[in-house]
């Protein structure tokens, strides 16, 4: 038997020799190519696959040591970090610099993926990291010319400035972490991508600002604008997109006035869409790229956070309360991450943006903080003379050409490798775009010099609100309406940051005349001129990015196209309503389900139906629903709310017809005037904007439009839902869907239905991709009271239980008791505790 | 038995070798095991089921000391069930120790070279 196994194994058992060869050869290369290679956007299945050093490895560092204890090059004494039961990490250490030192190993440790990515975002190198899916976002950082921002910012810093010392102490935190962590520490998005971790600088935190300025403050509807005239007329795009909003519910109390004021507004006919207005504005729109950007001109609910604190004569415990709720894109991880630092000097509890040392919202022992976005008019095009349309080389200004700064970048792949060219274009106000309209130069205060962390640096320390607004003078960019409350009572909210001044009427809603030198800013709107009060007579105050300045109190102009007020008045109307406020009802304000849209949409709706005998079935049985069958409250389980969704929809699309944008087969809109324009619209029941211009046989009037939208609703609704209303359920239509950094699934946490609706004080555009980052409320007392919760977790790895254990509670509203520790003893059970020590120690 | 000591030993050597060092140690053991098994023709087989049981080991480990269900986690990124995450992972290294041992085995019983025909 033996013999015979042998001989056949001698001889190669029932395949010819060159034959097994083949094969043998043929499966050992192709494994180990797959294996080593990436091939066709499959990763390198080798390194991804090994069971010890692959994907999975990461799940075995996923948490938190019980105990641990290492040194830290740089400290100069020891640092104690206890992680408590919701993995905040409580940092005790004499001195600052050795906190912000551990702040970087300790954020590096549970984010450093997503560091990297919001440095290379604003540098335009993503696609040294993710490949050439990252070239349109990385040509559009590059060319808005944010890395040199950044790198100017940190430039400008003297050596002897404590923010560059902390800055320094923080990025060697940082690079402690990432030169010291086991290879199962890991990240997996970099064992997905192949990649390894870059090393950090200092200044890779203002890099991280520039990113929150895009975000915030970034906005270039001005272009846009022109498409909008060139369809409806110079005219009723001024009407419709106006410097003031047409329903003034202000941030800054008008004192005796507790209702909104309702500008007269008019409403001009749209011009006819002639064949070269048509032409004009395709031209305008031609490229996608340009009409799928985000606009606020045509995306009213993405933005959405707001503020509010109540002084001690309306609160319950007689102290003052403070809530946050800033609205920003949802990602897993997270946007922040929440620290607590306690040093010799320093006291603070808040959230940071990762590449922060300090929080950006939070509160000491004496003061409490929290922003809205201003939304302020930041940025300025000038329409630039040049010499060449292709590759300008000099512009003229006052009749004297000036030469054209250039440079020509690459943009590099993962190993290296030149996907693209670009060449950069500068004139002397900024970068030199190529648009739609011809080249366009752009002015942005994130591109020019400011100091924003000696701001927050003071403000940290500050005991008094006047004492955090005054530290908070450097502070520029983005202007944000910072809320402040303090342990005396007082309340106080300025709309901090750079606000410049135009020439001319002064404002800045359209493109200017770059070949005038007096086109230019002519200065900043003076500190005293910007929107303040603190402790109102009415004894609370609210935010939510409307405009912050009634006109006819002060009309300085700060901005356009201001979003709705319809959150504003709700809280406005809570706080009013209350004069016994706790920080329960702060906290389930939150979430509150109710929008006064809702009713001025269906008072309407009931009106036009009233006035329209012969008005079909299907718009009755539907206002019948809307009536009977709900309680205006966008809850989870509500039908009604999905009826008046389409409704809203319906009606949006009937009556803004005259901005579809030229041959979009998706039928999107150039813009869309917001809620706020169509409600102050009812007004006007034969305004030309009520005829749908798709048909040509009739002229439709207010009523038609609304019975039609009735109509159209209830038939959708029922084709989408089914017939029967009470099988119609919000939660399928509003949802949360928060998306991982690289949008891989999995990582992700989708479809999380939610309490929230338009004009609610938690928006929601149907994407479900922005929302409510942080909620917290603070109770400033003798005792300080905290609670918070933000929709995802501490940690950045998937496999993390910390990774997006807080999205139950930030789905049902809930806040966790925040701790608030003076020394390392006082947290109790500890999640885990991190021993830092200099180096030298043994 | 022999082949199934053979199997276990290949399995032991493939899990402290990719513990170790890395993941192309698995063709690395399965060559050797064509050269020490070469007059079995079962070599590769051998190599193939050890290296899928070695994996399959570390596998398990990496799960028992992981918190909550990391397959469930990743295998969406990889567009794939957990249950094929794990059978993809098994036959790669099983592919790469069956077709390293047969070929080192085929390169060392390489039949005699017919002599030239006399005319």
């Amino acid at each position: 038997m033996a013999e015979r196994l042998g001989r056949r194994g001698r001889s190669g058992g029932h395949l010819p020799w060159g034959l097994r060869l083949a094969v043998a050869a043929t499966g050992l290369i192709g494994g180990l190519i797959v294996g080593s290679r990436s091939i066709g956007g499959v990763p390198a299945l080798g390194p991804l696959l090994d069971p010890v050093h692959g994907l999975l490895a990461s799940a075995r560092t996923a948490e938190l040591a019980p105990s641990e204890s290492l040194a830290l090059p740089g400290l100069n004494e020891g640092v104690v970090v206890r992680f408590d039961d919701r993995g905040v990490p409580h940092i005790f250490a004499r001195r600052t610099l050795d906190a912000v030192r551990a702040v970087g190993y300790v954020q590096a440790r549970d984010r450093l993926f997503q560091m990297e990515m919001t440095v290379r975002a604003a540098a335009g190198t993503l696609t040294e990291l993710v490949g050439a899916r990252a070239l349109p976002a990385d040509r559009s950082a590059r060319r808005r010319g944010m890395a040199a921002a950044a790198e100017a910012r940190w430039a400008a810093l003297p050596d002897t400035s404590e923010v560059r010392r902390l800055l320094t102490a923080y990025s060697a935190g940082i690079n402690a972490w990432v030169e010291g962590m086991p290879e199962t520490a890991l990240p997996v998005e970099y064992r997905l991508l192949g990649a390894r971790p870059r090393m950090f600088r200092p200044q890779d935190t203002f890099y991280m600002l520039s990113v929150m300025a895009q975000t915030l403050s970034y906005r270039d509807d001005e272009l846009r604008r022109e498409a909008v005239e060139a369809l409806v007329g110079a005219a009723a795009t001024a009407a419709l997109f106006p410097v003031d909003a047409p329903i003034q519910e202000p941030i800054i109390p008008v004192p005796g006035r507790l209702t909104p004021r309702f500008l007269e507004v008019a409403f001009p006919a749209p011009v006819t869409p002639t064949a070269p207005r048509v032409a004009a504005a395709r031209r305008l729109t031609a490229t996608r790229e340009w009409l799928g950007a985000p606009s606020l001109l045509s995306d009213e609910a993405v933005v959405g956070s707001n503020n509010w604190a109540v002084g001690p004569t309306r609160t319950a415990g007689g102290q003052a309360l403070l809530a946050g709720d800033p609205h920003l894109q949802l990602t897993l991880p997270s946007i922040w991450y929440e620290l607590h630092l306690v040093t010799d000097s320093l006291d603070v509890y808040g959230v940071t943006l990762p590449l922060s040392p300090f929080p950006s919202i939070g509160f000491n022992r004496d003061v409490a903080w929290t922003a809205t976005n201003t939304g302020a008019d930041v940025v300025d095009f000038y329409r630039e003379t040049v010499d060449d349309s292709i590759a300008p080389t000099r512009y003229r200004v006052d009749g004297v050409d000036r030469e054209i700064a250039s440079e020509i970048v690459a943009f590099l792949d993962r190993g290296g490798d030149t996907l693209a060219v670009d060449t950069l274009y500068r004139t002397h106000r900024g970068p030199l775009l190529r648009s739609p309209m011809g080249w366009v130069s752009m002015r942005w205060t994130a591109l020019e010099p400011s100091n924003e962390f000696a701001g927050v640096w003071g403000a940290l320390r500050a005991t008094s609100t006047d004492g955090w607004y005054e530290a908070m003078r450097p502070f520029r960019v983005p202007a944000q309406n910072f809320l402040v409350a303090d342990r005396a009572g007082h309340i106080a909210i300025r709309s901090v940051g750079r606000f410049p001044v135009r020439p001319g009427d002064g404002r800045g809603d359209r493109v200017f005349d770059g070949s005038r030198s007096d086109s230019d800013w002519l200065g900043d709107v003076p500190f005293e001129r910007i929107p303040q009060v603190r402790d109102p007579a009415q004894g609370y105050l609210a935010s939510a990015n409307q405009q912050p300045l009634d006109p006819v109190a002060d009309p300085t102009y700060l901005g356009w196209d201001w979003p709705t007020p319809w959150r504003a008045m709700r809280i406005n109307e809570i706080l009013r309503g209350d004069a016994a406020m706790t920080p329960e009802k702060m906290s389930a304000a939150h979430t509150d389900p109710r929008t006064p849209l809702t009713a001025a949409i269906l008072n309407q709706a009931r009106a036009s139906l009233g006035a329209h005998p012969a008005a079909p079935a299907a718009a009755r049985d539907a206002m019948r629903v809307l009536d009977d069958g709900w309680d205006g409250r966008f809850s989870v389980e509500s039908s009604g709310a999905v009826l008046y969704e389409a409704l809203v929809t319906a009606l949006t699309d009937l009556t803004w017809d005259e901005f579809l944008a030229p041959d979009d087969t998706a039928g999107r809109r150039v813009a869309t005037p917001n809620s706020m324009m169509l409600v102050r619209l009812f007004g006007d029941p034969t305004a030309a904007w009520w005829d749908d211009r798709r048909t040509t046989d009739r002229v439709e009037r207010r009523d038609d439009i609304l019975v039609a939208a009735l109509e159209r609703a209830w038939l959708r609704t029922g084709a989408a839902h089914g017939d029967a209303p009470a099988n119609w359920r919000w939660g399928t239509v509003r949802q949360a869907n928060i998306r991982h950094l690289l949008e891989l699934p999995g990582f992700g946490r989708e479809s999380i239905p939610m309490q929230s609706g338009p004009g609610t004080l938690s928006p929601n555009d149907g994407r479900g991709v922005h929302g409510a980052s942080w909620r917290f409320v603070v109770e400033l007392g003798d005792s300080l009271r905290a609670w918070g919760t933000y929709p995802g977790g501490q940690s950045g790895n998937p496999f993390s239980s910390r990774y997006a254990d807080r999205l139950a509670d930030w789905q049902r509203g809930a806040l966790a008791p925040l701790q608030t520790p003076r020394t390392p003893e006082a947290l109790g059970a500890a999640r885990s505790t991190l021993t830092l020590r200099p180096e030298a120690t043994r | 038995m022999k082949r199934l000591l053979w199997t276990l030993l290949v399995a032991a050597l493939i899990a402290v070798g990719t513990w170790g060092l890395d993941w192309w140690i698995v063709p690395a053991v399965g060559a050797l095991t064509g050269v020490a098994l070469r007059t079995d023709r079962l070599a590769s087989v051998i190599a193939g089921l050890g290296a899928a049981l070695g994996w399959g080991g570390l596998l398990a480990f990496t799960l028992s000391r992981a918190a909550g269900t990391p397959l469930e986690t990743i295998a969406p990124v990889l567009r794939m069930t957990p249950d094929r995450l794990v059978w993809v992972t098994l036959a790669f290294a099983a592919l790469l120790g069956a077709s390293a041992a047969a070929l080192s085995r085929a390169l060392l019983t390489r039949p005699p070279t017919p002599g030239p025909t006399a005319p």
